[in-house]
């Protein structure tokens, strides 16, 4: 696996890539918004050398997994001068000059707490300890343009977000897994937006293609069906997803995934499996990880059906990381693991150092248009936004 | 600091500076009755435990409901058999009944195993922990 890596150096929370856009939030919780193409334009600026790379890592991520590269890559003299191309990059980063332009947006949010961000729908997201706060973004202008104060969508402690099909879900610990779809609309009223409650527990929710998988805790996890209906207007993400279908409900059917996991791991390594040492499960669209105290690490592939229990294939026992996992997130390029000191990158068994350093965020966008297999990590010193390229050319889609 | 005696269900220490006694029970050290009990690791022993304990009680690492919240080293040294950093003291109104411990991970979302998001705030203003720790505890990833 090869990175190239950029480094914008602060006192920052949180790190998003929409639009073309880094959205970096500071310790002060205002909101930069640092252009791809202005960053781009200055690695290519100070480091002519690295213009290629700097193009097809940070301003068109998406080219690296298209079929066409993909089939360019099968040629190794190209695949030689694409991993030569990445040798001129500057290690272990480019470190982004004070200079560059942002644009930062003071906002007002009622939280001293926030304990998660999200970015979606056109909207930016805000789960904290005193509920949900969203504010509607303006992307359209030459610089996204923010209200001057996050509206409050609930009062629920929420603790994670995501979202997938027109729909935000908000887990909020023992207030449940709230979700709603409404937000897909230009004629969306905060004020009014019904939430629906998915599930009476949940720590954080993942979605697959035809469900979503609630964690009600780190290792106890529930596949809710979700049903789809066309949506009334185009959405905003997700129209490479499966069209415009938005969610129309979510948990009308619901399989505990935990015994199901456990029975399937079990049949094929009875000798190496105890349940009793399963530290944390995650999941991607296609596969569900489970990861143990005693550094085993299993992946079964996953599929939700539209109607019955979910398809589980055993598919790998891998040896673990040493470590706790902390959090774990998708790319199209494998799995990204935060743990307790540094973040890692696994794929076709390997592990790979993405980042030497204790993460306060680490995020991943692998439904996002343009930034596939990038990875934004936010730690004390700063903004670490990371690209990933597959010089193995066993690329996994995961 | 340190000295203790030997109980049927754990080492009892002497009161420490503001009164209050503290014991280490074998519940929590791999003996006793263990079942969903978190456990020390063994390499921080049962004066260690008592010692944090009186480094909580001295820097009144309290919330509002009165349970003692401790990390050791910043948070950088691990306390429990499951890599545990953090360790709750729970509430006791009691003068005459010894105070405990058990190492905590709020990831594993037991009941009443994270402290509450402000009292983390305020750990993280006064240096106990930094920005790190702080929202790994808060978001429940440690």
């Amino acid at each position: 696996m090869r990175t190239a890596t950029i480094y914008i150096p602060g006192d920052f929370e949180d790190a998003y890539l929409y639009m073309g856009w880094l959205v970096v939030v500071t310790a002060e919780r205002s909101f930069r918004f640092y252009s791809l193409d202005d960053i781009v334009a200055e690695v290519c600026k100070l480091v002519p050398s690295s213009a290629y790379i700097a193009e097809l890592m940070f301003r068109h991520n998406e080219w690296l997994t298209s079929a066409q590269f993909m089939s360019l890559a099968k040629t190794p003299s190209a695949l030689e001068e694409v991993v030569r191309q990445f040798n001129l990059f500057p290690k272990p980063h480019f470190q982004i000059p004070p200079e560059v332009g942002f644009k930062e947006h003071d906002v007002r949010i009622d939280t001293n707490v926030v304990l998660d961000y999200f970015i979606y729908n056109r909207q930016i997201y805000v789960g904290s300890k005193d509920g949900l706060f969203s504010a509607i973004v303006d992307w359209d202008e030459d610089v996204p343009l923010l209200p001057a104060r996050f509206r409050k969508r609930f009062e629920q402690r929420c603790i994670n977000l995501t979202g997938r099909f027109g729909a935000v879900a908000a887990s909020c610990g023992d207030d449940g897994l709230l979700w709603s779809a409404e937000d897909a609309y230009g004629d969306l009223n905060p004020e009014n937006t019904q939430w629906e409650l998915a599930e009476d527990k949940s720590v954080r929710a993942r979605w697959l293609p035809n469900g979503i998988i609630n964690y009600k805790t780190a290792i106890d996890p529930n596949l809710l069906g979700i049903r789809k209906t066309r949506s009334r207007e185009r959405l905003a993400d997700d129209q490479d997803d499966h069209g415009d279908l938005i969610v129309a409900a979510i948990g009308e059917e619901r399989t505990p995934l935990q015994q199901l996991l456990l029975s399937e791991i079990k049949s094929h390594t009875p000798d190496v499996f105890d349940a009793d040492l399963i530290q944390y499960i995650f999941n991607s669209d296609k596969v569900v990880f489970i990861f143990t105290f005693d550094g085993h690490f299993f992946a079964l592939d996953v599929k939700a059906r539209k109607v019955g229990p979910p398809q589980l294939r055993f598919s790998h026992t891998y040896k673990g990381a040493d470590t706790r996992i902390l959090s774990a997130a998708a790319t199209k390029l494998g799995a990204v693991l935060e743990t307790d000191h540094r973040v890692w990158h696994f794929a076709n068994g390997e592990w790979t150092p993405v980042l030497d350093s204790r993460a306060i965020s680490v995020r991943t966008f692998p439904n996002a248009k343009n930034s596939h297999n990038l990875i934004s990590v936010t730690t004390q010193d700063g903004v670490y936004l990371v690209g990933m390229f597959d010089d193995t050319r066993r690329l996994v889609t995961m | 600091m340190g000295g203790y005696t030997g109980m049927s269900n754990g080492l009892l220490f002497a009161a420490n500076a503001s009164g209050k006694t503290y014991i280490s029970l074998y519940a929590h050290r791999g003996s006793g009755s263990r079942r969903h009990k978190s456990k020390w690791c063994q390499a921080f022993s049962p004066p260690n435990e008592y010692a944090l304990f009186c480094v909580a009680d001295a820097g009144a690492w309290q919330d509002a409901a009165g349970h003692f919240w401790a990390v050791h080293n910043s948070g950088s040294t691990i306390i429990g058999e499951r890599g545990e950093i953090l360790c709750k003291f729970p509430a006791n109104g009691n003068a005459n009944v010894p105070w405990h411990g058990y190492p905590v991970s709020p990831a594993s979302e037991r009941d009443g195993d994270c402290p509450p998001d402000d009292f983390v705030e305020g750990w993280r203003e006064s240096g106990v922990v930094d920005k790190t720790l702080a929202r790994r505890i808060q978001r429940r990833k440690v």
